[in-house]
């Protein structure tokens, strides 16, 4: 077995909500609410949820990006929390981070050279002649010709965006990557490309992936295990086979049900009924009770813990502890 | 000159939307043909800019300037809907043919309540006594998924979720009964369990209204699950139309097996995904000849000059594409 490269320990992230005449906090979005977890070293980890499910949180409190209310997170055996801002700063490096919308993330008044320069600049890796060779490296590494270097944003498509982000993201050749939907805002046709590229820099940088995304099939192709979140919490972890192929949480089977096939249509699908409920006041017990079709009495009143059921295969649910 | 219908509900013939920008004319739609039958569902599948959204506005002639409607013909219930006045296509929208919107938070008007809009809806087409609207309302909201009807018609818009306010308009749009109900990338916004949710009720509500489908979208997946005949869009052409086991198992235009394997599946093990290399072209210098062909992996050198005719190669199986003329 591998070793972990970050282990996450019952992380939480609680933003406030304020209200009244005083703007006292009047209560707390529970974003995320005691996760804990590990990205094996070379690994990919996917991470599913449905919209406001909290995985964008983890994914950013997990790099200390925003700052997590409690709980520890742990970078190759170091305590992350503890370190100095300048020591944090050197860390950012190994740890880097490809956003959602590509058409957000990069500013639209610098050129490409400079939105790939700058954390050259800032982590000081190379300078004059050494710095625009290692740019033009990284262009072409991502797809990408150097007469695009002096081109500002607007001028690329979606997909060459994002391929400006992760050439971004490769600059301190980083040993972990968190992908945030990296494909959710692309065209069909180029998702393909892109997804193969992270696949194929995988195996040339050797990073650990945090690959985050709502969408089912683009995990599993991604992945070597995966984690599914609900509410703020995790539901089940599995290598990616077993998720699939035997998922064990009630919530998990139906959104493995709930999947369109292409070429496929599916009988007997569960259908959860009711919505996701708000993370400001979250359900007592098992936050999936009041929509889960195997919910006992227990289910309302005890929160379930993440058991491992079988090796390597957690499951937070109650009626899954016995087996 | 009235064609025969031949069991189709909708025939769009030769149609062209063009958007007149300062940069030049977009052909978001040129010359696409197709039709819908009787109780079909439909669906129409294209990425982003392939004009699947301008084609069901043109249908419902909701195009607005800079774009207009050039050429072409569509045929409803006999007449053209191309030479209706607008008065005339006010009454045909929303109650002969409905339609609903991606987006539907923002498709509500967020300062009257659901009931009211839908009152408002049925109110337009149908003569109903004020006292039975009411009736008729809960009736509506009841058969579209909204538990305890005759308290949430008095909601707003902001007081549902997202798969509620889809439940809404779906409710607008079948309170007239249409005959063809447009519903473009109906789940797109909303998350897995509630796109199944959206999708279930769909299957329900057609079997009940007899009503013809025309779903637009991106996502194979989302076709399967309802539509009876697929037709491929790309950079506003149609480039293939089959039912839906030919496109899935014996497609033949190359863009149509490249997006089928470039996705990838749940029930399918993959290490690399199959690449379409090259970006979805701008419609307003549309390549010459075939618009797929700078992407294409079958091109060959007259795919550049030569535009392919739409062909049927079997019995309800078009393909426009060099290789099959």
């Amino acid at each position: 077995m591998s070793e972990a490269i970050l282990e996450v320990e019952d992380l939480k992230k609680h933003f406030p909500v304020y209200g009244g005449v005083l703007r006292r906090q009047v209560a707390a979005v529970h974003a995320v609410d005691g996760v804990s977890f590990d990205i094996k070293k070379g690994e990919t980890t996917g991470l599913v949820g449905e919209s406001g499910c909290g995985k964008t949180t983890l994914g950013r409190t997990a790099l200390h990006l925003i700052k997590p209310t409690s709980g520890t997170v742990r970078y190759m055996g170091r305590d992350i929390s503890k370190l100095s801002a300048k020591k944090m700063r050197r860390l950012r490096l190994e740890m880097a981070m490809v956003f959602q919308d590509p058409y957000a993330s990069l500013n639209p008044r610098m050129t490409i050279a400079d939105i790939i320069g700058e954390p050259i600049d800032i982590h000081h890796l190379a300078k004059g002649a050494e710095k625009e060779k290692r740019i033009m490296e990284l262009l072409e590494r991502v797809g990408l010709v150097p007469y695009h270097l002096y081109r500002y944003p607007h001028e690329f498509s979606g997909g060459q965006k994002q391929r400006i982000g992760i050439a971004r993201a490769l600059v301190g050749n980083p040993k972990l990557l968190v992908a945030d939907e990296p494909v959710s805002s692309l065209d069909v046709s180029v998702r393909a490309q892109i997804l193969n590229l992270l696949k194929d820099l995988q195996k040339d940088y050797g990073f650990s992936c945090l690959y985050i995304s709502h969408d089912l099939s683009t995990v599993k192709h991604m992945s070597n295990r995966v984690a599914v979140m609900y509410v703020g919490k995790l539901v089940e972890l599995a290598p990616v086979k077993d998720i699939f192929d035997a998922p064990r949480h009630p919530y998990t089977r139906a959104l493995m049900s709930a999947i369109p096939v292409p070429g496929q249509r599916r009988e007997n699908r569960i259908i959860l009924k009711g919505n996701v409920p708000t993370p400001i006041n979250p359900p007592t017990g098992c936050r999936f009770h009041p929509r889960c079709y195997e919910c006992q009495p227990e289910c309302a009143k005890d929160e379930p813990e993440l058991i491992e059921v079988e090796k390597e295969h957690f499951v937070a649910c109650h009626s899954k502890k016995s087996t | 000159m009235k064609p025969p219908t031949n069991g189709a509900v909708l025939r769009i013939n030769d149609l062209k939307t063009y958007y007149y920008i300062a940069e030049g004319v977009v052909k978001a739609i040129d010359r696409v043909s197709m039709k819908i039958n009787e109780e079909e569902a439909l669906g129409i599948v294209g990425e982003s800019g392939c004009g699947k959204s301008t084609l069901a506005h043109s249908i419902l002639r909701l195009i607005r300037k800079p774009g207009k409607i050039v050429g072409g013909e569509i045929w409803f219930e006999g007449e053209n809907l191309l030479r209706k006045s607008e008065g005339e296509m006010r009454k045909i929208r929303g109650s002969k043919i409905a339609m609903v919107f991606q987006n539907p938070t923002s498709s509500l008007n967020p300062v009257f309540t659901i009931g009211s809009q839908i009152a408002e809806a049925i109110k337009l087409h149908q003569n109903v006594q004020k006292h039975e609207m009411k009736e008729k309302v809960i009736d509506i909201l009841g058969k579209v998924g909204i538990a305890s009807p005759s308290q949430r018609m008095k909601d707003y818009p902001h007081e549902y979720s997202g798969g509620m306010c889809q439940r809404a308009m779906m409710a607008m749009a079948l309170s007239c009964n249409p005959k063809l109900l447009i519903a473009d990338e109906p789940t797109t916004n909303l998350d897995v369990t509630i796109q199944a949710q959206i999708l279930d009720l769909v299957r329900i509500l057609r079997k009940e209204f007899n009503a013809s489908i025309l779903l637009i979208g991106h996502d194979f997946g989302v076709m399967s699950e309802l539509c009876d005949r697929i037709v491929v869009m790309y950079s506003g052409k149609v480039v293939e139309s089959a039912d839906l086991k030919t496109i899935f198992e014996g497609a033949k235009h190359p863009y149509t097996n490249a997006l089928l394997e470039s996705i990838p599946r749940i029930n399918v093990e993959k290490d690399r995904l199959h690449v379409i290399p090259g970006d979805v072209p701008e419609l307003i210098k549309p390549p010459p000849g075939c618009r797929f062909h700078p992407r294409c992996e079958q091109a060959t050198e007259a795919c550049g000059k030569e535009e392919p005719a739409i062909i049927e190669i079997e019995k309800g199986h078009e393909v426009a594409c060099l290789l099959y003329n």
